[in-house]
């Protein structure tokens, strides 16, 4: 298995988090106040009977890694050829792998929020398929249904929800970056001691979604609630730039405190 | 398709503009919107070099390279995107096949050029990679960047007044302009017809409606409710207070061309801003728009 390696720490993934889900790419190193911190941009790999997903394109400089870790997880755990590539939305660090990976599995279709990537990859316009919520795409023995992209930059990003195991993928949802350090990299959230994550999600808005700045983030994680728990009964959360979650309710009220302290914290220091 | 070049400054500053369709498929227009617009890449010229601000999209390729030819020989040449998105990476693997690209200015973070503006998989197979020369010119927000060696011509790289993604906005002194990449872009066409600058003199229809539906409908949902949204107005305010701006150039939608121009759509958009500030946040329902119901069978 290529070794995506990054300062020293080799590249845990990819890691099946539940029955033939798995969890693909590599940790990005980024600096935060002198420390290493690891982000990345995660990409999945969903496999039902019939067909594979890709779910996010991975930013492209990945794509090395994860174009090699698909290769060799299809072939070894012979899994089915990949029929979607499922996007969040257009931004390069979600879908910046797409036309590589279009060109790689011809039979594949990209889904999700594929706005302007026609005029991206015209070569494959007539692959490109934008999807509305509620539209599923089966997989055999289970299928991926698009739903509300709660939490999101881009006006028309698209979330995927897996229905056999109950597992949402909420792309820019739940973002927030982990220590470097094999301790945090490559694990679930809930198996990493000393992560203080209502801070990492604040980091993460302030880095990078800057309209928290201008919103109240309640209504947003009113409905976040609502969606993960009384609608999908979620039991994992897969974000593209965070670590994986199996406790959503265990974790969620310091999701919660992380947006609110990502929101109250830049207002205020706009106010000085 | 409407191509065309504009002489935005005295063989200074250019822009090259490529139309596209608006058809519900982009996000750059709402959903609802029809027509067309111009997807443009900026020119900064001096004597022997050039900084090339933008790439624009796949489908343009052909023409932008083109117009380029039409203004660069040898001339050393700096590619600028402006921000980690497609329209700002597509193009520069021909563009620097094609020319003499010394050069990729951008913000610390990134690895080398050949490693992240590859996007597209048609150049996976070609060997010779014209990026593989070019160096790394690293860049801080409110840096000055040096159009030619000598530094007499500088970009000034400011913090935007408006952002959703990522961003810089770019000022030049010499041409008075400011490139302000996804705000100001709400100029569009009915017909594929340049050319697609607006300058004194034109009919302009732009009311605030236009500028709202644009920044509502899709980077800008957010401005809907917006607590604070002051801070953006005074941000703008002072930022065209301190910069003596005659010329908006935006990476889609008619640049805009001219100071009466510039103060017309400034108004606009602190108005639009305040008018929008007014309303109920729309910030949960965003969440179930669907595409418009008028998109053709076909485009879906």
């Amino acid at each position: 298995m290529p070794n995506g390696l990054l300062d020293d720490v080799p590249n845990p993934l990819p890691v099946e988090v539940a029955e033939n889900i798995f969890w693909l790419g590599q940790c990005t190193n980024s600096k935060y106040r002198g420390r290493s911190i690891h982000t990345g941009q995660a990409t999945f790999l969903v496999a039902g009977t019939d067909h594979s997903a890709v779910i996010e394109a991975s930013a492209h400089t990945d794509l090395p890694v994860v174009q090699d870790q698909l290769e060799q997880l299809l072939a070894e755990r012979g899994l089915p050829d990949v029929r979607y590539v499922f996007v969040t939305h257009q931004e390069v660090p979600h879908a910046g792998g797409i036309g590589h990976l279009l060109a790689k599995y011809p039979d594949a279709e990209g889904i999700g929020g594929v706005q302007d990537l026609h005029l991206i990859f015209p070569q494959f316009a007539h692959r490109l398929r934008f999807s509305e919520l509620g539209d599923e795409y089966p997989l055999g023995g289970t299928s991926l249904r698009v739903v509300e992209p709660v939490f999101r930059d881009l006006a028309f990003t698209r979330w995927a929800f897996e229905t056999r195991q109950r597992t949402l993928f909420p792309g820019d949802g739940f973002a927030f970056g982990h220590e470097h350090d094999p301790a945090h990299c490559g694990h679930f959230v809930e198996d990493v001691s000393g992560l203080d994550l209502p801070i990492m999600i604040q980091r993460y808005c302030q880095s990078a979604f800057n309209w928290v700045e201008y919103a109240d983030v309640e209504p947003f994680t009113q409905r976040l609630g609502q969606l993960i728990f009384d609608e999908l009964d979620a039991a994992m959360l897969l974000p593209t730039h965070g670590l994986p979650i199996r406790d959503p309710r265990g974790i969620f009220p310091y999701l919660e405190e992380g947006l609110k302290r990502g929101s109250s914290t830049v207002t205020e220091a706009l106010l000085r | 398709m409407g191509n065309a070049i504009h002489e935005v400054h005295r063989d200074k500053v250019y822009a090259l503009s490529n139309s596209y369709r608006i058809d519900g498929r982009v996000g750059s227009y709402p959903t609802d919107t029809r027509g067309y617009a111009p997807w443009n890449v900026y020119v900064i010229r001096e004597p022997g070099t050039a900084v090339i601000i933008g790439t624009g999209m796949t489908i343009h390729e052909t023409p932008l390279l083109e117009q380029l030819g039409t203004l660069i020989n040898d001339e050393r040449v700096a590619l600028f995107p402006l921000s980690y998105e497609f329209t700002n990476l597509c193009n520069a693997r021909p563009i620097a096949d094609r020319f003499r690209v010394e050069s990729v200015i951008h913000p610390e973070g990134r690895p080398e050029p050949s490693g992240w503006l590859n996007v597209r998989p048609e150049f996976a197979a070609r060997r010779e990679d014209g990026l593989d020369r070019a160096t790394q010119r690293i860049y801080r927000t409110g840096d000055e960047i040096w159009v030619d060696e000598a530094g007499s011509r500088r970009l000034k790289v400011l913090f935007p007044a408006l952002r959703l993604l990522a961003t810089q906005w770019i000022y030049d002194k010499e041409s008075k302009s400011l490139l302000t990449q996804d705000v100001f872009t709400w100029v569009s066409r009915p017909a594929d017809t340049t050319p697609w600058v607006l300058q004194p003199g034109d009919q302009d229809e732009t009311a605030i409606e236009t500028v709202t539906s644009v920044l509502l409908g899709n980077r800008y949902w957010w401005l809907a409710g917006a607590r604070n949204a002051d801070v953006i107005r005074n941000r703008l305010k002072r930022l065209f207070e301190e910069y003596e701006v005659c010329n908006i150039l935006p990476q889609n939608g008619s640049p805009l061309i001219g100071a009466e121009v510039v103060q017309r759509h400034v108004q606009l958009l602190d108005e639009a801003i305040g008018e929008l500030a007014k309303m109920k946040p729309i910030g949960i329902e965003v969440g179930e728009w669907k595409l418009s119901p008028e998109q053709e069978e076909g485009d879906r």
